[in-house]
This record gives structure tokens, sequence and C-alpha cells, in this order.
């Protein structure tokens, strides 16, 4: 049979399914490799890779349900004792993940498995016969078995979360869920709006006063829907986080460095689209720990810390946030260092970094070209790393915190929006137009007179705890100054912070708070510097929502060419 | 394309259904005192300009979004779009909402007209010099209609987003 004729949906379940087990199995390798004797793992890699035989086998991918078959077979052979849990194994079932990964890639993009896996089937039949193979041919298994392998091992313990895994849910396409959550959005504008008018109208008794009455039922109705919607489009972190123990071994099997990653909180919920980004930016510090952080053991020895170095990852909530943290006890990173380097590369005016608080030094590693190793590492990379992690995580609406002590280690804390689709934001003004400003970013506002911005440097700036605070005017950036306008008698600052900087913002007057469904401008629109969306306010009207990182980048880029 | 909402679609076009043989149907306007005409197949209602919300820095003829019951939508000034003069908004104006390459936009006319079937017999093919202010794929015919003159457009083409070639009219 040929996976052309596969239809490309049951190729899709499929990958999905793959994905889970691919995801199941090396998670369990991992935790196998401490833990050789736990019969729980081991029944559960045998589950595993029974299960993606059988899907491999049925939807026509004969070399992938061929390979599936003989990490089985040398599972079954664990399982039932005959058989240690050795290093070598643990290395070779890791190839075979690599190895499905590269077929799974094969699949998503040709539809069919390119590469062959005998060398590897070789490995395995070693590994379960070491003797030189002949009477073992790894050849499809009878179909018997396959219903004596699907019942449930009772061996596995209660307390692994994983026996929930599966039940009861149902897969939903992500643009379905998407248009659903815009339906929601919809309406969820369109109940307020009502509930407007029916405050207007109603008379309190007669049909319009039950007319008010049936809309605020449907407001609450409403409300529900639009928190289960959101609700069922939470994704556990534990998607992002199960790829990080294989990525910590290898790291530190290159670097030789010890480590052990423990990691908790991976049930925290988040929305896919939030989900979808932030793996990369983890991934990154994560690498940072290993390269950076933790030393090597020689070296922690000698400073009477144990040899084996420790990075947590923990997540959980904290108000309506989620928050992520990845923690070390490597070596910190040394603030006088970091300075030094931030001279070197003149990152910043010298009597800028004279003055700077111990919190702000800190902060120079997400400073675009910063890196205090001296040679390009050939994990971390050239320097490049730490600005595109704060620019990725600010995207999302999120921020992130370093805390650091030399010799103790080093702490991220990541705080992420729930979901992107809905944020608080403050509503301003500027020339009659409204526009909304993610609260994230917000730090203050301030009322001021026209005669305290002073000059500095050619450029506007306020004094704002003792320290110079530049201004940026949205009637400016966005092309829609009016002269007349230039002498009110008092403006509006909205202090604003985005990759450390801090600016802030004039605007004309502020209008409030508000809850608002971010909407993308679309592709005709196209780009608009300044602008990351729109969204539709109560009143039905629609406030352009400000860029805070892209309009202080432009600022920073014009002031410092090149 | 199943969500489009085909009430709004009934409600300002009844009473125009036409017989297969007195020709497709299309939406006459008047842009600068001539008149145009757009297939209705790409036509989802007619509306009266609600606030049109600009936006800082984006091409000369997009001018702004619109909430069209809780979408955002954007909005071309077919005037500007079209190298035409551009004059303000009149209590005449309309918006077209359009569906064009998957993308619903509003495009502002001084005026809708009229929708009526016009009979492919009536429709020659746009003269090779007459375009010259418009995209030439931006127009399909001609038709001579009651004495007047009736440019027609091809929306698809027209309304193409900025710096990217024109998709498939057949498309």
């Amino acid at each position: 049979m040929n996976a052309h004729d596969i239809d490309p949906e049951e190729i899709q379940i499929f990958l999905e399914e793959m994905d889970e087990l691919l995801a199941v199995l090396e998670e369990d390798l991992l935790k196998l490799e401490k833990e050789t004797g736990n019969p729980a793992l081991i029944a559960e890699i045998f589950r595993a890779a029974h299960t993606l035989k059988g899907s491999a086998g049925t939807i026509g991918f004969p070399a992938l349900a061929q390979l599936a078959h003989a990490m089985e077979s040398v599972f079954d052979g664990v399982r039932k004792g005959n058989m240690p849990v050795t290093a070598r194994l643990i290395d070779v079932f890791l190839k075979c993940m690599d190895a499905l990964g590269r077929a799974r890639g094969e699949i998503q993009e040709q539809g069919t498995v390119a590469s062959t896996f005998d060398p590897l089937l070789a490995d395995l039949e070693r590994i379960r016969d070491p003797q030189p193979p002949g009477d073992a041919p790894a050849e499809p298994p009878p179909p018997q078995e396959i219903a004596v392998a699907e019942k449930q091992t009772p061996a596995e313990t209660p307390a692994d979360p994983r026996c929930t895994h599966g039940v009861r849910s149902v897969r939903v396409n992500v643009e379905r869920m998407d248009a659903i959550m815009d339906l929601v959005g919809e309406l969820v504008i369109k109940r307020t709006r009502m509930s407007q008018l029916c405050n207007a109208l109603d008379d309190g008794e007669g049909p319009l006063h039950e007319v008010a009455e049936t809309a605020d039922h449907i407001e609450h109705i409403t409300a529900q829907l639009q928190e289960h919607i959101l609700k069922a489009r939470l994704l556990p972190l534990d998607n992002v986080f199960h790829k990080f123990p294989r990525m910590v071994r290898d790291l530190s099997q290159i670097t030789g460095k010890q480590v052990d990653l423990e990691i908790t909180g991976g049930d925290t919920e988040l929305d896919r689209s939030v989900l979808e980004q932030i793996g990369d930016p983890l991934m990154h510090i994560l690498r940072n720990c290993v390269d950076h952080g933790i030393e090597p053991p020689a070296e922690r020895q000698s400073a009477g810390k144990n040899p084996q170095g420790r990075i947590r990852i923990g997540a959980g909530h904290v108000e309506d946030h989620v928050v992520v943290t990845v923690e070390d006890d490597g070596r910190g990173i040394d603030t006088n260092k970091a300075l030094e380097r931030a001279r070197q590369l003149a990152l910043a005016p010298p009597e800028f970094l004279d003055r700077m608080k111990e919190s702000d030094i800190l902060n120079l590693i997400f400073t675009p070209g910063f890196s205090t190793k001296d040679q390009a590492g050939e994990i971390s990379g050239r320097g490049v790393g730490m600005d595109v992690v704060r620019t990725n995580i600010e995207k999302l609406n999120g921020s992130v915190v370093l805390q650091s002590s030399p010799g103790q280690g080093t702490k991220m804390i990541i705080k992420l929006p729930l979901t992107l689709a809905i944020i608080s934001s403050l509503l301003v003004r500027v020339r009659g137009r409204i526009f909304a400003i993610p609260l994230i970013s917000v730090s203050k506002t301030l009322r001021v007179d026209p005669a305290d911005i002073k000059l500095v440097q050619g450029r506007e700036a306020i004094l704002f705890e003792d320290a110079a605070l530049p201004l940026v005017r949205l009637d400016r950036v966005f092309g829609i100054s009016d002269d007349r306008a230039r002498h009110r008698p008092r403006l509006f600052i909205v202090v604003v912070s985005w990759g450390g900087q801090r600016a802030g913002l004039v605007v004309d007057s502020l209008a409030g708070d508000q809850d608002i469904v971010i909407r993308p401008l679309g592709e005709y629109v196209g780009d608009t510097p300044g602008i990351s969306g729109a969204a539709i306010l109560g009143d039905g009207g629609i406030a352009l929502i400000i860029d805070v990182g892209g309009i202080l980048k432009r600022r920073a880029e014009i002031e410092l060419p090149g | 394309m199943s969500m489009q909402p085909a009430p709004a679609r009934r409600k300002s076009l009844s009473g125009h259904k036409a017989p297969e043989d007195q020709g497709a149907l299309f939406v006459i306007f008047e842009l600068a005192a001539e008149r145009y005409g757009a297939g209705i197949d790409c036509v989802q209602e007619i509306i009266k300009p609600p606030g049109i919300t600009e936006i800082p820095h984006a091409p000369e003829y997009l001018s702004g979004v619109i909430n069209l019951r809780g979408r955002i939508v954007p909005v071309v000034d077919l005037r500007r779009k079209l190298h035409m003069e551009p004059r303000p908004l009149t209590p005449d104006t309309r918006i077209i909402v359009a569906l064009a390459d998957g993308h619903t936009l509003g495009m502002i006319v001084d005026r809708a007209l009229a929708v009526r079937p016009i009979p492919e017999r009536l429709i020659e093919p746009p003269p090779p010099m007459f375009t010259a202010a418009v995209d030439p794929g931006a127009i399909s015919g001609l038709a001579r209609i009651e004495g007047e003159l009736v440019t027609l457009l091809d929306l698809r083409s027209v309304l193409a987003a900025n710096n990217r070639p024109a998709p498939d009219a057949n498309g």
C-alpha cells in the first residue's frame, strides 16, 4: 500500500498521534535513564511503541511500523525481566527517537517515509540478541499479539498523571477554534452594546423591562461562553517542557557538565498561541543556563558546591498571568564584568553606565550584541540571544525579569498572559483619536505642565524618578500632529517600559482601562509601524493598539544610527 | 466563506433577482460622474459609511478601517485607488463591501445607483486606450445601457493589495 492514497486528513490525525507518542517515549526514556527499574515507565514505553506500530501499519508506513516493532520487542524483553536497561539501550532508543522525528517531518512534507532505519534496526537487534542475528527477522507481528498488548498494564502507579492522558477529549481544528473565538468576541461586543441600549430604554416595568432582563441573562451566558471557549484553547506547558530533558541531557554531554533538570508546574495551562511562541525563548534561556550558568564539575567542587549543577523550571498561575521561572545554581552574573563588557562594546554612553543601578546592569544582557563569554560558544551562539528572547516574550505581551547573585545562580522570571486574544489596555486620546496601550507595558501615568518638558540633547524629556525620561509624542509618531493643540495647558504622559528601555508617551488625555479583544488589521492593510492591531470598543468604535516595542525601537534607531 | 452573513445581502438586494437569460447581476455605482459596474458575486452588501478609523502611515488609497458588525474591515477609497481626484464624503457616499481574494474590503463610491442584470450581448471588451488611468487588468468590459456607458470593473484586480501582482482574475 502506498501512502499517496491516504486521505491527508488521516495523515494529519496520524501525525498528531505520533507527536503524542514520541513525546511520551522521549520523556519516559529520559526518566528511565535515572530510574532504570521503574516498571510503570517500562510498561508505558512498551505500550507507546506498540501503539505507534499499530497506527503506522494501519495507515501504510511499513518502515515506521517495522522500527516501532523492533523497539517494542526490545521493551517486551525488558518488561519480562530478560533484559537490563543499559546506557547503550537508552542511547540507541534516543537515536530511534531522532529517526522517528525525521520520518515525521518527511511524512508531513512529502507524505512518505524516505529514511531507512536499517542501521537502527541492526542496533536494536544486537541489543535484543547479543549473538549475531539470524533467526529473528523483524517482521510484523501476528495479529493476536495486539489484543494482548492493548490491555492496560495495572503496574502503573496511580501517582503518574499520565493515567488520565487522552481520556474524553476531542480534536478540533485550530482554524475552527479561532473562528469560534472570533464569533464569541463579536458576541461579547454586541452584548455590551445591547446592555447599553437596554439600560437607556428600560422603563422599570412592562415589555422593555423584560427585554432588559433578558439582555442581562444573555450577558451572563455570553461571559460564561467566552470563559469556556478561552479555556478550551488552553494547553498545558508540558507540551513545551517535554523537549527540555533531552536537550539538557545532550547539552551537558557536549559541555562536559553535570546537570540535573527539575521541572514543576508543567500542567499549568496557556493559550495555544502563547504556547507555540514561548518554546524557543525558553529553550534559549536553558541553553544559556547550561553553557554560561552552570560551572564545570571541578570548578563547582572547588567552590564548595555539588559537582552536579541544578536547573529548575517552574510554572504557575499568578493572578491572571502565568509565571514561568528558570533558575540555575551556577556562577551567576558578575555585574562588574557585565559593566566592563558594556563599556568595551560601548552599549551605552559612559556617564549612563556609571550611574547604573544593580538591576539595570543585569538588564544589560538583554542588549543586542551583548555576551560575556569571550568566545562565542557552540551552544549559545554569539550574543544574539537574550535580546531576541526578550523581544519574543514582549511580543506576546509578556515580560521577563532577571535576578542573579554571583556564585549562587541566576533566575529568570517570565510573566505571560493567559491568552493573546484579550488584553487589558489603557485607552488614550490623541488628536481626537482613541488608541489602546497594553497595560503590561504601562508603568505609570503622569499629568505634566508643558513647561516641565526640557530639551536633553535636542530631544524632549522630563525629570521622572530622578532620571531623564525621554518623551515620544504619539501625534508626531503617527503623523497627526496639529499645531493648534501645541499650547495645551496640560499634557498626559504614559510611562511605558519595553526591552529595558523607558519612555513617556505624550497623549492628550486618558480614557480609562478596558479589556479588549485584539484583532489583526489583516494582510491587506499590511505593515503598520507603531500599530500592532485594532480592537472594537463597547460603543462600536475602533481603537488602534499601540505597539510600544516598535515605537521605542524606532526611536532608538533614530537616536543611534547604524 | 460560509460565514458571510447572507441576510444582509438579501436585504440590500431584494427584488433584483434576474432570470438566467437576462445576464449576470451587477452593482452599478458612480465615481467622478461616471458609471461603473461590479459583478455581484464579489459584493456582500452596500452600507452607509460608519465612522472610519484612519491608520497612520497606511497607503493613501486606504481610508482606514470600519467596524462591520464586530469585524474590522479595511476600506479603500476607490477614487484614489483608481487615481482619480479625491473628495470628501457626502450624504450620497456609500461603501460597497466586497469579498475579493479572500479579503473582505469596503470600497468608497460616490453613489450607489442600482443592482441590475446586464445581458452578455451588451458587454464589449474594453478598448485598449481606454484604461490609461486604471490598471489595465481592472476593467473587464464596457456596457451600454439606456444610452449610458458603464465601465465594468474586475473587483479582484482593483482591490489587489498594494505592491502585489493582481491575483489570477479567473481564480
